[in-house]
């Protein structure tokens, strides 16, 4: 099992270990396993029908999804994720309830040149509080006292568990894979201010602040417990970072203040109304010559319709009700939409530096791939790929 | 902010994929979803055992008195942990194997 290296991680007992180490276990076998056994069975059993059915190759991922439904491999693959899901979030909650007293107090005499900024008055959007996101009991801005870290660490230890390896040592693959892309991709490009956006506990906002060091590194969320763990995580870690409770679509910041603004499967946590505002935001706030960029799940306009279907699972059956709206969208023109300028839109695909290594990553920059592998880009199983858009100013 | 409508069920969700409390259901017979709930929660339980045991005897074989609380604390180390990765994955596939595609049509 993936055991988190950094200093803010709780300390499990011998047990806890154990449950975790088998919930993930779960879901490399569930995500693995099951799901290619899955694609045999579209393939073998389902796509034939709904081929003969429909007169024509499915269109779209609703037509796969709907078919899929009666069938026992999909039934047997989706019951055993969600319940996987919840076993994620059981196998952590009774750990932070134990250890975050002591987290907290760990938390209170960190010291760094980074800082945390809350605002008491702050009203968090209702895409957070109104459900429990990703099925995590109490949502991500539950507090129960000003000092409360608690959802941030539960989602630190959760994700943990939930990606079982694939995801780096402390979580940080996805900001490791991107920045060392746009390093390489663009080496004349040398930001001096960052701001990711939607950073929840700064995990992939670190290996920016690593990757561009005499660069101010700023993060904004929406959700207090997170930035207040995600503050003492960053600083436990070497990483001077300064966290901002905002709302992406307000940000407290005067125009043209940073040369790059990214975020990190963020996006699809948003309505489409509100991912324009986050947009035109990040257009004001960068400086001319400036990069907005965002990690996230690859359009479905990119993928056939099989591997639509699959992605979309997580809008159905896993609290992510923005989800598939997000990913019906055109990344170019949501960019247009928000004043970017067409020629400026930029998108790739990053292999995992964790899972592939460096050199499959100078690889694939080199190649100037953009193409989104339909099979393996934003699906979180063995040979995992990154997507990444955005546009420059 | 979103209003309330837009954080409903989701659009184009087929009908009845979900149960009178919310729930997602996937099977014909409500019955096996929460089968499938009782059968993981056992082999999970069945695992902790396992690590339980395991620790026990890592513990018992460096010889001398073993405490609860380092019975409690015990953390294997990088080896181990790999050593017990694998074995939890062959638990894993041994257990669950049977509910696989592949295998079935294998046999």
């Amino acid at each position: 099992m993936l055991e988190l290296k950094h200093a803010m991680r709780p300390e499990l007992r011998a047990d806890e270990r154990a449950r975790q180490n088998f919930v993930a276990g779960l879901r490399a076998f569930v995500l693995n396993d099951l799901a290619d056994d899955m694609r045999v069975a579209y393939e073998s059993r389902i796509r034939p029908q709904l081929e003969r059915r429909l007169g024509r190759p499915p269109a779209s991922g609703p037509e796969v999804h709907r078919a899929m439904r009666a069938d026992p491999m999909f039934q047997l693959y989706s019951a055993l994720r969600v319940n996987a899901q919840r076993m994620v979030w059981d196998s952590v909650v009774p750990v932070v309830e134990r250890e975050k007293a002591r987290l907290s107090r760990v938390a209170g005499a960190v010291r760094t040149n980074g800082s945390l900024d809350l605002d008491p008055s702050f009203e968090v959007p209702r895409n957070v509080t109104a459900i429990d996101v990703h099925l995590m009991p109490g949502s991500y801005a539950r507090q129960e006292g000003p000092d409360d870290l608690g959802a941030g660490a539960i989602y630190d230890q959760g994700l943990a568990v939930f990606s079982f390896g694939l995801m780096g040592e402390n979580l940080d693959d996805i900001g490791r894979s991107m920045a060392h892309y746009i390093r390489r991709r663009y080496p004349e490009f040398r930001p001096r201010a960052i701001l990711d956006i939607g950073c929840t506990i700064g995990h992939n906002t670190v290996p920016w602040a690593k990757a561009y060091p005499e660069a101010d590194t700023h993060a904004v969320d929406a959700a207090a417990p997170g930035l207040r763990y995600g503050h003492a995580r960053a600083a436990l870690q070497g990483a001077s970072i300064h966290f901002h409770q905002m709302n992406a679509e307000r940000l407290a910041f005067p125009n043209g203040s940073f040369d790059l603004v990214f975020s990190s499967m963020f996006l699809h946590e948003l309505s489409v109304k509100t991912i324009g505002g986050v947009f035109r935001e990040a257009r004001r706030v960068l400086k001319p010559g400036g990069l907005m960029l965002h990690m996230e799940l690859p359009p479905n306009g990119q993928m056939s319709a099989y591997d639509s279907f699959y992605l979309d699972w997580d809008c159905y059956y896993n609290q992510e009700p923005f989800y598939k709206a997000y990913r019906d969208q055109d990344p170019k023109a949501l960019c247009v939409a928000a004043g970017f300028d067409a020629d400026k839109y930029i998108q790739f695909v990053v292999p995992s530096l964790g899972f592939h290594g460096e050199a499959a990553v100078d690889a694939a920059i080199d190649a100037d791939a953009g193409e989104v592998d339909s099979d393996k880009t934003g699906r979180l199983a063995d040979g995992v790929q990154w997507f990444g858009f955005g546009a420059w100013t | 902010m979103p209003a309330d409508e837009e954080i409903a069920v989701p659009d184009q969700a087929p009908p009845g994929i979900y149960d009178e409390t919310g729930r997602p259901r996937f099977f014909a017979d409500a019955g096996l979803d929460r089968l499938v709930s009782v059968v993981l929660q056992l082999t999970s339980e069945v695992w902790v055992l396992a690590e339980r045991l395991d620790n026990l005897e890592q513990l018992a074989s460096r010889g001398g008195f073993v405490t609860y609380e380092q019975i409690k604390s015990y953390a294997p180390d990088a080896e181990e942990t790999a050593r017990r990765d694998a074995e939890r994955d062959r638990f894993v596939q041994s257990v669950l194997g049977p509910l696989r595609e592949v295998r079935r049509a294998e046999k």
